[in-house]
């Protein structure tokens, strides 16, 4: 029973942040998630801010991220992450599937370009929202649970997870990498 | 007690629940239409790795306006697609393009195609547009040399073009708006009875 009123509260904040619909993505697997960023980042949301970009053809949003943890790669201590959608002057722009931000929403995320103005890597499928339940950090997943695989096929659901056991885990991949590499 | 395994089926379960209405199609939230047909200009530079005469820009564009497709669902024409230039690609300015390239390089790496929609606060669309991967192979049934290990343009975009008219994904296995795309498969350009059914809900 405990455990389904877990994840009957873990449901109910994913379908609070994730919007429905989405464009059409294909599934990275978690390894190549890691293997395309250049760090993953547990950190929170200090600011956010959204513009006309792309000469005036989109709106963009950019998110300061505060760095608690540096999981895998570096990062500077505050991060700074672009996205496309936002609103502007009463006008919103939706991406649909793109990652979104909230000021103080706590976060993993696989970046690219972290050193410079970062993207998230594979979309939604690179943010994980840190949820707390009962004293518990969970990470969950924000992208939605259809993506599709390189052959077409719909790609396994990510499922929330306690955020140090998903942590652990992406230091495990790394490091089974880096075993692979010397091996070699 | 609920073991691991049968507890994510419940969990998507009661996330498809409480973010979609009682039926299995979804609307995009919050719900908005367009207030008439939309006029969608399809790139007449075609994309690179389709074949036909065109770059599949004439097949995308018929795909899109067949009646197996929005217009047959039941709620008049609610779209009229032509070939033209998307030089001027923007959103906010009230003309939706669907671009077979990505000028604002939104639509990258696990990206297959991008669409956005603009609109101010209340229930209606202003303006959509779609981009495209171009790195990723597409082909049309007008391709002299069949299809091989690509994907239809023709599904992809009149899925991307249910998105513009204001639908989500359906968990309905088989729809036009069922997030699933397989190599060499028009399905998806063909509505079925879920998607008909969302239109003429928003419709």
């Amino acid at each position: 029973m405990k455990r389904l009123n877990l994840w009957c509260v873990v449901a109910l904040v994913l379908a609070l942040v994730v919007p429905a619909g989405a464009s059409t993505f294909i599934a990275l697997s978690r390894h190549e998630l890691i293997a395309q960023s250049d760090a993953v980042i547990q950190g929170r949301v200090l600011k956010v801010n959204s513009f006309w970009g792309q000469q005036g053809r989109i709106i963009v949003t950019e998110a300061l991220v505060q760095v608690e943890e540096k999981i895998r790669g570096n990062a500077p201590t505050v991060v700074r992450v672009r996205t496309f959608g936002g609103s502007v002057g009463g006008y919103t722009v939706e991406a649909h599937g793109f990652p979104t931000f909230n000021v103080n929403d706590h976060v993993v995320l696989f970046l690219h370009n972290a050193n410079d103005t970062a993207e998230v890597t594979g979309y939604r499928q690179g943010q994980w929202r840190i949820v707390e339940y009962k004293g518990v950090q969970m990470a969950v997943p924000t992208a939605e649970a259809e993506l599709i695989l390189r052959d077409g096929r719909r790609a396994p659901a990510e499922k929330a997870l306690p955020l140090d056991a998903f942590k652990n885990m992406i230091r495990a991949d790394v490091e089974r990498t880096s075993s692979s590499r010397l091996a070699n | 007690m609920m073991n691991r395994k049968s507890s994510v089926p419940v969990f998507l379960v009661l996330g498809a629940l409480v973010v979609s209405s009682a039926s299995a199609y979804v609307l995009l939230s919050p719900r908005r239409s367009w207030p008439s047909a939309v006029a969608i200009t399809v790139d007449n530079r075609g994309n690179s790795t389709i074949t036909d005469s065109d770059g599949g820009a004439t097949a995308v564009a018929n795909a899109i306006n067949a009646n197996v497709s929005w217009n047959g669902a039941g709620s008049g024409t609610r779209v009229n697609a032509s070939k033209g230039s998307v030089a001027s690609y923007a959103l906010g300015d009230g003309k939706v393009m669907l671009n077979f390239r990505d000028p604002i390089h939104a639509c990258t790496g696990s990206c297959l195609a991008a669409t956005f929609t603009g609109y101010y606060t209340g229930s209606t669309i202003t303006d959509a547009d779609i981009v495209t991967n171009a790195k990723n192979k597409l082909s049309t049934l007008a391709e002299p040399d069949g299809c091989s290990a690509e994907y239809y343009a023709e599904g992809i975009m009149v899925h991307e073009v249910g998105h513009v008219l204001g639908l989500g994904h359906t968990t309905v296995t088989g729809a036009t708006m069922y997030p699933s795309v397989s190599a060499c498969n028009n399905g998806p350009a063909s509505i079925e009875a879920d998607d008909k059914a969302a239109i003429n809900d928003l419709y």
